[in-house]
């Protein structure tokens, strides 16, 4: 065996991952070692526990605040108006005189599930569209990947912008044309991975059984690429908001009255120089989501990396 | 004219382009803390040069064609036509016309040309006039602004393509002698005709370009174009950038002091105040606002400058359009709006507040005065209509042009509809030359427009409620409207006109084929040491007029002494002098001379009056 990830999977191909920690009881599989190293990980436990936070603060803190202090994102207040922070309003009013506290945690809660929904998207996409190119190699293989290689040479935020302004401006079609074109770089990293895979015994066996292609390629290959795939997909959540966050920035993302960090941020930026709370606070918030994510993402690959085991 | 306002960033570049800036700005623009005014106050071009901005690209620099003020800013300041309006009070002064003659029923005009050259050095000749105003009201030219030729006799046949464009009531008498006919005795003619509608076209340049096979719409790029007035047109970057010369063969080349003009392209007006500030523009320019947040910390400065301005920003309403064809509908939502709290909270330039389509304080005319605000009224419609809290009622869209300012009010206005009236509210943004053809298309439910008067009396706003106006975007039109008007027009008597202006406008809004929010006011900012701009109403400032102090440029000091001033000049107050001269002429109390005297004397309407008698 040359690589040490895959000594368990040749001799029994793994189902996929959710269940294979449970399912082996004896040693320890990939997973609980990748599960191990991940908690000795400080920063990537910190940064998970505060994504967490974040992700349930967005979601209980609007429906809490409208409850307790009658706040809410839409409700404007025109002659309230603008406000600094104070501890009726933590975060400060905007132009309108609404909370921005309210407005940051529908923002961050439309931001993440954006983030999410088209990171899944494009590595759903991805990981199919690699595999199938790889598994059935020669002409196939060569033209899906040209596909590929034409899609990436093309300015990424422009094909987003013409797909946003073809589709229409509404958060299912954004999430849509994010996770559409997002996934060239999935596919790439798990054609290569299928590459070394489907020439491995295990493979070899399942043919010489007649397993047809198609049991192949979703039962045997994929869920053994389901590692990078991972990285890919932490990293590419933090893309996928940093992308939703400039779409919104530029106009074409979520609409007005609905707010979305980016648009909160490309609101304050525009007001910074009077009303600075307005760009530090949705900022700041962005800020440390991308901060987090990244530091996961950046756990999650050192974990599953098999050359970091000890 | 149409009022473009202020534009936001939809480009990476300009997005790229405003965090330098701000980059700038913090780095050393805004370096002396104690500076009273905005930014640097040294010019980061050469002497006799000029950097401002236009906001958009236009979507005309045809005379003919133009209807929105991007491309008026333009053509005003490379043609020239028979009367020019006085920078300051806006009266009519000899331009190409050296003279005139009037008619005793006042619907004949004769007048008498200066010699003067097109800047190819063909001459200009009264039949240039003839062609352009013939070419204005020709069905064939499309022109949004053929309504502008009604005045003359034909224009209107012409325009509906009962006559043909020869028998427009326009004549050349010989090379330099042009007649002119008008259907009805407009007080407010001469005013009118230094409109941008009105400026000869170089015909002899479309029949050599037709000869050559080039498409003529593009005469007016840079490669091609022939004018008349005091600058020229050298180099057109689309979306970037315009550059203008001065004009060696315009007939005033004299009183020209600059030598070159750059006009910049920048949509979004934080990143405008930023170049402002960086000294990138030495005034933003007529089409730029000031971003409504910081007008309160701006106005403590004294390059700040606030003065009226003859426009009304209204909603127009697609009137064909469930369920915007029930007036009640309509009417309901013209009421929820809160006017006051708009231009008090949102607008924040010392607009007025109004519900009528005629500017509240226009000179004898007494407005409507309606109601600015009553959402119980506006419930108590809504459910008239059968839509008891907004229930059944599908959602509507308001169109916007991409701008903060724009979306600042779409968004208030969203968050009025929905609170008041629970009426579903989506926006859209839309860049200036999509936004208007969509307009012209009726291709929306509601959407912004603005209004500038292109003269100081309510016809310039009631016209645009007429049947055949190419600027009327509701698809409301009414014969007895327009029989009110056109009674109006032949009215000798002016206090009977305005009353029969009056009862058109009250007859329109009854209907309310557009919901008028507030009249503008103008903020600006403009370097000390660029003179020569004075405030009037239309917000007019040719640079012909502009030069720079280049005493002032080189010291980079404030200015010793310098007026600023109070906020009571905010309404239009009506000089008795001028409107027994002009009827219907909007006045300032007093005169604005934002920038001390001008290098040269300003034309003297009294001493060239006497000129004009023949």
């Amino acid at each position: 065996m040359t690589n040490p990830a895959t000594s368990t999977a040749a001799s029994e191909p793994r189902r996929p991952s959710a269940t294979t920690a449970a399912d082996l009881v004896a040693g320890t599989s990939l997973w609980q070692d990748a599960w191990r190293r991940l908690r000795k990980n400080s920063m990537a436990v910190a940064s998970g526990l505060f994504i967490l936070l974040v992700g349930l603060v967005c979601l209980v803190g609007p429906p809490l605040l409208a409850a307790t202090c009658g706040y809410d994102a839409q409700t404007q207040d025109l002659a309230y108006g603008p406000q600094p922070p104070s501890w009726q309003h933590p975060f400060g009013t905007d132009f309108y005189g609404r909370d921005l506290l309210v407005r940051v945690l529908v923002g961050g809660r439309v931001s993440l599930s954006v983030g999410l929904l088209a990171a899944l998207l494009a590595a759903t996409i991805g990981t199919v569209y690699g595999a199938v190119a790889s598994y059935a190699g020669g002409l196939v293989d060569t033209l899906m990947m040209r596909v590929v290689d034409i899609l990436y040479a093309l300015p990424y935020m422009f094909l987003v912008i013409i797909l946003v302004t073809i589709l229409g401006k509404s958060l299912l079609l954004l999430f849509l044309a994010l996770g559409a074109v997002g996934w060239l770089l999935t596919a790439r990293v798990v054609r290569g991975q299928v590459m070394s895979l489907k020439e491995q015994d295990f493979v070899l066996a399942a043919r010489s059984l007649g397993t047809p292609g198609r049991d192949i390629v979703l039962r045997h290959l994929i869920p053994n690429t389901l590692g990078p795939v991972i990285v890919t997909f932490t990293l590419t959540v933090p893309a996928m908001i940093l992308q939703e966050a400039f779409l919104s920035f530029l106009g074409l993302g979520v609409q007005p009255p609905q707010p979305s960090l980016g648009s909160l941020i490309n609101d304050g930026a525009n007001q910074m120089l009077v009303f600075w709370w307005t760009l530090v606070f949705p900022g700041g918030v962005m800020t440390l989501l991308l901060f987090a994510l990244n530091f996961l993402g950046d756990g999650v690959r050192d974990a599953l990396d098999p050359r970091m085991r000890t | 004219m149409r009022k473009l306002q202020r534009g936001l960033s939809e480009t990476f570049r300009t997005a790229g382009r405003s965090i330098v800036l701000l980059m700038l700005v913090a780095a050393g623009g805004c370096g002396d803390a104690n500076s009273p005014y905005v930014g640097t106050v040294r010019p980061r071009h050469g002497p006799n040069e000029l950097w401002i901005n236009n906001s958009s690209e236009p979507e005309w620099l045809d005379p003919s064609r133009c209807s929105d003020s991007t491309g008026g800013e333009i053509i005003w300041n490379t043609f020239e036509g028979l009367v020019q309006a006085h920078p300051e009070t806006l009266e009519p002064l000899p331009a190409i016309a050296n003279s005139w003659q009037v008619s005793d029923d006042g619907r004949r005009y004769t007048f008498f040309l200066r010699p003067s050259q097109w800047s190819d050095g063909q001459p200009l000749t009264a039949h240039d006039f003839v062609f352009s105003f013939r070419r204005l009201v020709d069905p064939q030219t499309a022109s949004k602004y053929a309504s502008n030729g009604f005045i003359f006799t034909g224009g209107a046949e012409i325009a509906r393509g009962e006559a043909s464009p020869d028998s427009l009531g326009v004549r050349a008498v010989d090379e330099l002698t042009l007649e002119v006919e008008l259907v009805d005795p407009l007080p407010y003619f001469l005013n009118f005709l230094s409109f941008y509608s009105f400026m000869p076209i170089p015909r002899h340049l479309l029949a050599d370009l037709d000869r050559r096979g080039i498409d003529t719409d593009l005469w007016t790029r840079p490669e091609h174009v022939v004018c008349n007035g005091p600058f020229r047109m050298t180099e057109w970057q689309f979306r970037q950038r315009m550059v203008f010369a001065k004009n060696p063969r315009y007939w005033d080349a004299a009183s020209v002091k600059l030598d070159r003009v750059r006009l910049a392209m920048v949509e979004s007006a934080t990143t405008a105040l930023n170049m402002y500030t960086a000294g990138e523009f030495d005034w933003p320019g007529g089409n730029t606002s000031l971003p409504a947040e910081f007008l309160d910390h701006l106005s403590g400065y004294q390059d700040f400058h606030q003065h009226p301005y003859l426009a009304v920003y209204f909603y127009w309403i697609n009137t064909q359009e469930p369920p915007l064809d029930d007036p009640l509908v309509r009417r309901a939502l013209s009421l929820a709006v809160d006017r006051e709290a708009l231009v008090k909270h949102v607008t924040r330039g010392g607009q007025i507040a109004s519900a009528d389509l005629v500017p509240t304080g226009l000179a004898g005319y007494e407005g409507l005065g309606r109601p600015v605000h009553d959402p119980d009224a506006a419930r108590r419609l809504l459910a008239e209509a059968g839509y008891p809290g907004g229930k059944g009622l599908p959602p509507v869209t308001v169109s916007f042009n991409t701008s903060e300012g724009h979306r600042q009010v779409a968004e208030a206005l969203q968050a009025m509809w929905q609170q008041e009236l629970g009426i579903e509210v989506e926006l859209a943004n839309q860049e200036w030359k999509v936004f208007l053809a969509n307009a012209e298309q009726m291709n929306f439910q509601l959407c912004r427009m603005g209004w500038i008067g292109d003269y100081a009396d309510p016809y310039t706003f009631l016209e645009l409620l007429t049947s055949d106006c190419g600027n009327n975007h509701s698809n409301w039109s009414s014969p007895e409207y327009d029989r009110l008007l056109a009674e109006a027009n032949r009215q000798a008597d002016p206090a009977a006109r305005l009353a029969l202006l009056r009862q058109a406008e009250a007859l329109a809004l009854a209907e309310q084929p557009l919901i008028p929010l507030y009249v503008y006011t103008r903020s600006q900012l403009i370097k000390p040491y660029v003179r020569g701009i004075w405030g009037n109403h239309q917000d007019r400032h040719p640079w012909k007029y502009i030069w720079i102090d280049e005493a002032f440029a080189a010291q980079g000091g404030p200015m010793p002494s310098r007026r600023t001033f109070a906020p009571d000049i905010l309404s239009f107050t009506h000089s008795t002098e001028t409107s027994r001269r002009h009827p219907g002429c909007v006045q300032f109390p007093t005169p604005l001379d934002w920038h001390g005297p001008a290098p040269h004397p300003l034309p003297s309407p009294v001493a060239r009056r006497q000129e004009m008698s023949p």
